[in-house]
């Protein structure tokens, strides 16, 4: 038997389905988490972030357009929340003071580890508009079409901010002697 | 010298696989001619590459329970949409609802034979903190713990407001559980409690130690006035149906 579409999901949602929304919760659940932490570098935000954001979406399943893909409505919610997060703590400021640095001593670590530690302390010191692309991107394996649709901007600007954003990243690695 | 930025460009387009076949050639013709187009190429391949092998993580286990637990069925959460809007809405909102609620709760729910000299301070105006981690002040010590069990999950939080140390509690339990908080200084007494909803946590004071029970998702706050403000701690024991599943401490590092 095939798996439910999103679009079924929802349907099922608005008639009263709880369990169509858990289908829904489980197969978004992960990299929702994963976008909220790449984008706060803090796994206890993370884990609240992912609770809003499908406690919103489960309340505003009415205001979804289907004719958009439901991934990226749940992105972008996730995005927002993240970045409403970063607001909130005024954290802004001093993540982008933050040089990309590894946490924990280098010679315990495994090169990938070292490796995965380095690039996400790198993207922290992105702006938040940079480090959203780069995370639909390389994390959510996102076209510019869907990326340009998840934060309503053009694709032109999508891809401006992606490639100043490897650039950046690119020279904060570096800086880090990770690259 | 520079590279031009239209190549910038089709570099970046062609390593993510988004450019045309006219592009493509294009790209190729320029990257024969230039040693600075191919050494970029070769740079931004590598960081991609990178990229796109950084780890998944996985959600903490009990984070799916917790946000199901939350959502109504679909008519009943239209009913409740208020409880929810003031539970995760702005930060403003949530202080006053939680001040509303603690106000009315802080008067009806709590069962106290705590000694009298401790008696209550007014601590309606610290209500809010329970859904606020920013704005109470910094404790010194240990003041955030992770509770991960089948029965029961979530983040217990300490923060200080001059003299009264507030506990916020931030938990999901699949049963009834009951949590034991003991202080043993003498200089610190119960001093009120509040929570986010206005039923489902009951609370039960005592010199020394304050008893909670709670079922199912559960935000509130614990008041204890330290008088002398010197270094203390919390223990905390949670148990489910009588038996104890996990016991932590919190540390309150005193007023510098």
């Amino acid at each position: 038997m095939s798996k439910p579409d999103d679009t079924e999901l929802i349907d099922q949602c608005m008639g009263g389905d709880r369990h169509a929304f858990e289908v829904l919760l489980v197969r978004y659940e992960k990299p929702v988490f994963n976008a909220a932490y790449r984008m706060l570098s803090n796994a206890e935000d993370a884990r609240d972030v992912t609770q809003t954001v499908f406690l919103k979406a489960f309340e505003n399943l009415g205001k979804y357009d289907p004719k958009y893909k439901f991934f990226s409505w749940i992105y972008r919610i996730a995005l927002n929340e993240s970045i409403n997060c970063l607001s909130k703590q005024n954290r802004l400021d001093v993540l982008q003071q933050e040089p990309a640095s590894q946490t924990g001593g280098p010679e315990e670590q495994t090169g990938n580890e070292q490796l995965s530690e380095g690039i996400q302390a790198a993207l922290m010191t992105l702006k938040p508009d940079y480090r959203t692309v780069i995370i639909l991107k390389h994390l959510m394996d996102c076209s510019y079409l869907e990326i340009s649709q998840i934060l309503d901007i053009p694709e032109k600007k999508v891809k401006s901010r992606l490639y100043s954003g490897r650039q950046l990243l690119k020279d904060a690695l570096t800086s880090g002697g990770l690259h | 010298m520079a590279i031009e930025h239209k190549y910038v460009e089709l570099i970046n387009a062609g390593i993510d696989g988004e450019i045309s076949a006219g592009q493509r050639a294009e790209l190729e013709r320029f990257l024969q001619d230039s040693a600075e187009g191919r050494q970029l190429q070769s740079d931004l391949t590598k960081l991609c590459d990178r990229l796109d092998t950084i780890e998944e993580l996985s959600p903490p286990p009990h984070l799916k329970h917790v946000i199901l637990d939350s959502v109504k069925p679909r008519e009943k959460a239209m009913k409740s949409t208020n409880i929810w809007q003031s539970i995760f809405a702005a930060q403003s909102v949530r202080i006053a609802s939680a001040f509303a609620f603690g106000v009315i709760l802080t008067a009806t729910i709590i069962s106290s034979d705590q000694i009298s000299r401790n008696a209550f301070d007014d601590v309606t105006g610290l209500v809010g903190t329970i859904s606020s981690t920013t704005s109470g002040d910094p404790v010194p010590g240990k003041h955030r713990i992770s509770v991960s069990r089948r029965e029961i999950a979530g983040t217990v939080k300490l923060q200080r407001a001059g003299q009264i140390m507030v506990i916020d509690f931030d938990l999901y339990s699949s049963r009834p559980i009951e949590i034991v908080a003991d202080f043993a200084d003498p200089d610190i007494w119960f001093n009120g409690f509040a929570q986010l909803e206005s039923t489902g946590t009951s609370v039960s004071a005592e010199a020394g130690r304050v008893t909670l029970m709670m079922e199912g998702r559960r935000r509130y706050a614990l008041y204890l006035h330290n008088a002398s403000g010197a270094e203390a701690t919390v223990n905390l024991s949670f148990f489910a149906s009588g038996t104890l599943i996990q016991e932590e401490v919190l540390q309150f590092g005193g007023v510098e």
